[in-house]
């Protein structure tokens, strides 16, 4: 599952900041997606529901609003937590 | 060591319970006389009795953009059992709701603009509650909220809520007086082109402008024959390019200049930009109306009895709420553009409403909700 996540989230990022292509998992995992204005409201939103329904999860807002979401690492951790507890 | 906020109300409610509101940050707790007695003895000793609490948080603006922005559950009748909590827990929940602060620096540092769609720290102000709440909370799209708490399903007419009774109510008769002879009148972010319609129905020949292409299919489809509906032209400083030179009566915008002011995320658009494209096309001696939420009092617990509601919390030079502008903002910059005031009411409800709502009838008979300018172009009579 892990590995999966990662995948799913490698190419997410990728497609909405190419110059992560080039990058690692050790790398990618340790970018703030939003301090670094990859993603807009708008895109953060998409990619919400992507990841939920991909994963068949769903994302309170307090899980949402901890700093752990905020870089894609962290991100993949809560997507495993909450895709294990299902 | 915890400190009881300054910025709390207590509310009595009925058997024997309180509301304790942090009216800046809108969170509160429901609780009984124990609750009360800990919070004034700063930790509980001497505490007698069991501490209940009612969770009775909710984002009450999800409602409409008039509802009561207390965010409780107003009717306690309708509150979810207590839960008997420990002295330890109770404060801990106080914490938690802002009634009880810990740094007071640090509590008034998240009165800042959150920094975006996840911030959690910052409390933001009422756009940016809103926007968050209803993305994440509700998972709702902004225009299509936007859309449902104003009008009815198939877009025929406004809801039974204050926009009803006061803006609407209000306008079609303004309409009627103002548009006799068939003027030229263009509605500034007409929407879905309900008030154009309304304007055309009234006698004017109506070209409603509008950014959101979703907005305007419906219009199309309910556009009265008298009534057009063009897309604005956001990306171009002529924004109403749509629209020939000096070609109208009347410029109508209705529920959007404010947002020249305040935006969820972002700069601000520039009104100077309308202003110019508004004297573009408005004829010699042609008048710009303008319909905002009224730059006083908007957005506040309504508080007290039904019948004679009250507000503990306005704002109005330093904002952290910030809906609107306040005054000498918004006049400057209309003069700046080269418009002067040369009339302006202030809307109030008609006295049906009050069998809708005794308690909204009230606040904004007391508060009006909407204000009116009629603005003359500068040097050109």
């Amino acid at each position: 599952m892990d590995r999966e996540i990662q995948l799913f989230l490698t190419s997410f990022f990728v497609s909405k900041a190419p110059e992560l292509a080039s990058k690692n998992w050790n790398e990618i995992e340790t970018v703030a997606y939003l301090d670094k204005g990859i993603l807009d409201s708008m895109q953060l939103v998409e990619m919400i529901s992507l990841v939920e329904s991909k994963f068949n999860i769903r994302f309170e807002m307090e899980t949402m609003q901890l700093p752990e979401f905020r870089t894609v690492g962290g991100l993949a951790g809560i997507i495993a937590q909450a895709a294990s507890a299902k | 060591m915890s400190m009881l906020s300054r910025d709390i109300i207590v509310l009595p409610e009925d058997h024997g319970c309180w509301v304790v509101m942090n009216v800046f940050t809108r969170t509160c707790l429901g609780m009984n006389t124990a609750g009360l007695e800990c919070l004034r003895n700063e930790g509980g000793e001497g505490v007698s009795g069991e501490i209940k609490v009612w969770d009775i948080s909710r984002f009450s603006n999800v409602d409409g953009l008039l509802a009561d922005p207390t965010c409780y559950l107003r009717d306690s009748a309708k509150w979810p059992q207590p839960s008997v909590v420990s002295n330890e827990i109770f404060l801990g929940l106080c914490r938690k709701k802002f009634i009880l602060i810990d740094d007071t620096a640090a509590y008034r540092a998240r009165f800042a603009s959150k920094t975006d769609l996840l911030d959690g720290t910052h409390f933001g102000n009422f756009h940016q509650q809103h926007g968050q709440h209803l993305l994440l909370k509700e998972r709702v799209k902004s225009e299509e909220w936007w859309l449902a708490q104003k009008f009815n399903e198939d877009f025929t007419g406004i809801r039974p809520n204050l926009y009803q009774a006061i803006q609407e109510n209000y306008l079609k008769k303004y309409f009627k007086v103002k548009f006799t002879g068939q003027p030229a009148v263009v509605d500034i972010g007409c929407g879905t082109g309900y008030y154009a319609n309304m304007m055309a129905e009234a006698g004017a020949s109506v070209t409603g402008i509008d950014p959101t292409l979703k907005y305007l299919d419906i219009a199309r489809k309910k556009a009265s024959p008298n009534a057009r509906f063009e897309l604005m032209d956001v990306k171009n400083e002529r924004l109403l390019s749509a629209v020939p030179d000096h070609s109208a009566d009347y410029a109508f915008m209705s529920d959007a200049m404010l947002f020249y002011f305040a935006v969820p995320v972002g700069k601000p658009f520039d009104l100077q930009v309308l202003l110019k494209e508004v004297r573009r096309i408005l004829k010699p001696g042609g008048t710009f109306i303008s319909v905002e939420p009224h730059y006083i009092f908007w957005l506040l617990p309504w508080l007290g009895e039904k019948d004679r509601p009250f507000t503990v919390l306005t704002e109005y030079l330093h904002k952290n709420f910030h809906v609107t502008a306040y005054y000498s903002q918004l006049i400057q910059a209309w003069s700046q553009g080269g418009f002067a005031v040369s009339w302006m009411d202030e809307m109030r409800p008609h006295e049906d409403f009050k069998k809708n709502d005794q308690r909204a009838f009230s606040f904004a008979h007391e508060f009006p909700l909407w204000q009116l300018f009629e603005l003359r172009q500068l040097g050109r009579s």
